[in-house]
């Protein structure tokens, strides 16, 4: 337990030491105000979208989850794996008194934060950005932005445990990410041709959190939704780990 | 007291490269020279031992734990340089140690620092190790080894990209070592002569094999240096593998 802490922090570490994640942090934080700004411009000079700011945090749910947490998603996985076989830094670990079992689960642990971070930032930052814009309270939005926020977590780290599972089969950064990029519009581009397959695709759960917004859904629908995604987590989570364990560096 | 055992171990790789039934044990404070030329299978067989990869046959112990059962117990004193001296080129010096010294939760605060002066890096700690030179990598990567205090050391290479000065330095500090703390080596080179200065049991790999097990001052005499002793055993094995071929041709 205390090299599974240890190996975490020191993931944590190594990602927060990477320009790339302030970057990616720094995107997160300005793309909402940068909206709120624009929003509180166009209101005043037309006239229109009056009332979207109490709507911010959901309206940067909805773009985030859709392309940019996923693409940071893919990179960190991507960097946090793949990205370490190229480097050959992947053996500074392995060669530690850590069995790889927990190699895998602290990089899980830590890409997991970072998503709750990235989560946090945004709904924050989209949250007091839209207090700024003229007539933007968010009176009764508070609970539903928080909940929606918090459910966005599951499908967003199944899409991360997905790309975890992919970088195992690559050694380079390009091929993981490429394929990665490939699977992941693929599988958005497919449910148009056959509909069906939406149900079964957990990259059409990545605006699941609408389903959690007001009391309209049924308990059931969604713990079978709930229980989707987690079947999907514990699969490729277990698959990503089988394929790190066997790993010949 | 064998500290590591290695029994019948063999690895294949699809090239038909790789290690054949090695055996060999190194007791503590050996200074034990793997010595073999290139593709001999030395790097191989430290990943092997290093748990790196895993053996088609045979089994491994260190500290009387088996490498592949129980891992983390294996490893509890062992520091290592496998392959090339690398690192996370984004950080500084001393934040690469940082990383390493958090599997030790016992190491006390200043052995960081003591192992970087160690090596001689202590000015540059706070720099990013993406601007160092070969050498202070290699010294890094030497100061991450030695960083927990263990009591098995295995050095890939240790003095790869160093300069005379820094090969001296890595040679007194792996004699000073065994000698005042009783740290066993198990060393890779293809350098035989700086082996030959540290070591006191030598193995020569040729082609995945151990073909040769013994004491250094056993096989040298006046007359001959280990660097022709390597140098004589592998031709004359190349001669028996020739022979060999001939024969076989001949039979057929």
């Amino acid at each position: 337990m205390d090299r599974l802490y240890a190996n975490t922090l020191n993931e944590m570490e190594k990602l927060w030491k990477r320009r790339r994640t302030k970057g990616f942090l720094l995107l997160t934080l300005l793309v909402p105000i940068i909206s709120a700004i624009l929003l509180a411009f166009l209101q005043n000079h037309t006239g229109v979208f009056g009332g979207l700011g109490s709507n911010l945090p959901m309206l940067m749910l909805s773009l985030f989850t859709f392309a940019l947490l996923p693409l940071f998603l893919f990179m960190t996985a991507v960097d946090s794996f793949s990205g370490e076989v190229a480097a050959r830094t992947l053996k500074l670990v392995l060669v530690r008194p850590i069995s790889r079992t927990k190699v895998f689960a602290s990089k899980v642990l830590a890409i997991a934060v970072y998503l709750a971070v990235h989560l946090g930032v945004l709904w924050i930052a989209s949250a007091v950005s839209g207090w700024m814009v003229p007539g933007g309270e968010m009176a009764g939005g508070v609970l539903d932005s928080v909940k929606a926020y918090a459910a966005s977590f599951v499908p967003m780290m199944a899409i991360g445990l997905i790309v975890v599972f992919i970088a195992q089969c690559f050694s380079s950064t390009t091929g993981a990410m490429a394929t990665a990029i490939f699977i992941y519009a693929a599988a958005k581009l497919f449910p148009f041709v056959f509909p069906q397959f939406a149900v079964w695709s957990v990259f059409s759960y990545t605006n699941w959190y609408v389903l959690w917004v007001g009391n309209g859904m049924s308990m059931n629908t969604l713990l079978n939704t709930s229980v989707l995604l987690l079947s999907y987590c514990i699969i490729v989570y277990t698959a990503g780990w089988l394929l790190f364990d066997r790993k010949q560096l | 007291m064998s500290i590591l055992e290695v029994k019948e171990v063999t690895k294949l790789y699809k090239n038909g490269r790789g290690v054949r039934n090695v055996s060999f044990d190194i007791s503590k404070g050996d200074i034990f020279g793997l010595i073999g030329p290139n593709g001999a299978g030395k790097t191989t067989l430290l990943k092997l031992i290093m748990g790196l990869i895993r053996p088609d046959q045979g089994s491994i112990r260190i500290f009387g734990h088996c490498v592949s059962e129980r891992f983390e117990q294996a490893m509890e004193i062992v520091g290592c340089i496998i392959e090339t001296a690398d690192a996370y080129d984004y950080m500084s010096a001393y934040d690469n140690l940082k990383l390493s010294a958090r599997f030790y939760p016992d190491l006390p605060k200043t052995r960081i620092d003591q192992s970087l002066e160690q090596v001689g890096l202590a000015p540059y700690k706070r720099e990013r190790v993406g601007g160092f030179s070969l050498g202070m990598k290699q010294r890094l990567a030497l100061a991450s080894a030695l960083l927990s205090n263990p009591q098995l050391v295995i050095l890939d290479e240790p003095t790869n990209g160093l300069d005379m000065e820094g090969m001296v330095d890595v040679r007194n500090t792996i004699q000073q070592l065994a000698l005042e703390q009783g740290i066993t080596f198990l060393i890779s080179s293809h350098l035989i002569h700086d082996l030959s200065m540290i070591a006191n049991r030598i193995g020569i790999m040729h082609n995945g094999s151990l073909i040769r097990l013994g004491k250094v001052n056993e096989w040298l005499t006046e007359e001959m240096t280990l660097e022709q002793y390597v140098i004589s055993q592998i031709q004359a094995l190349k001669e028996e593998e020739d022979y060999g071929s001939f024969i076989r041709q001949y039979a057929e």
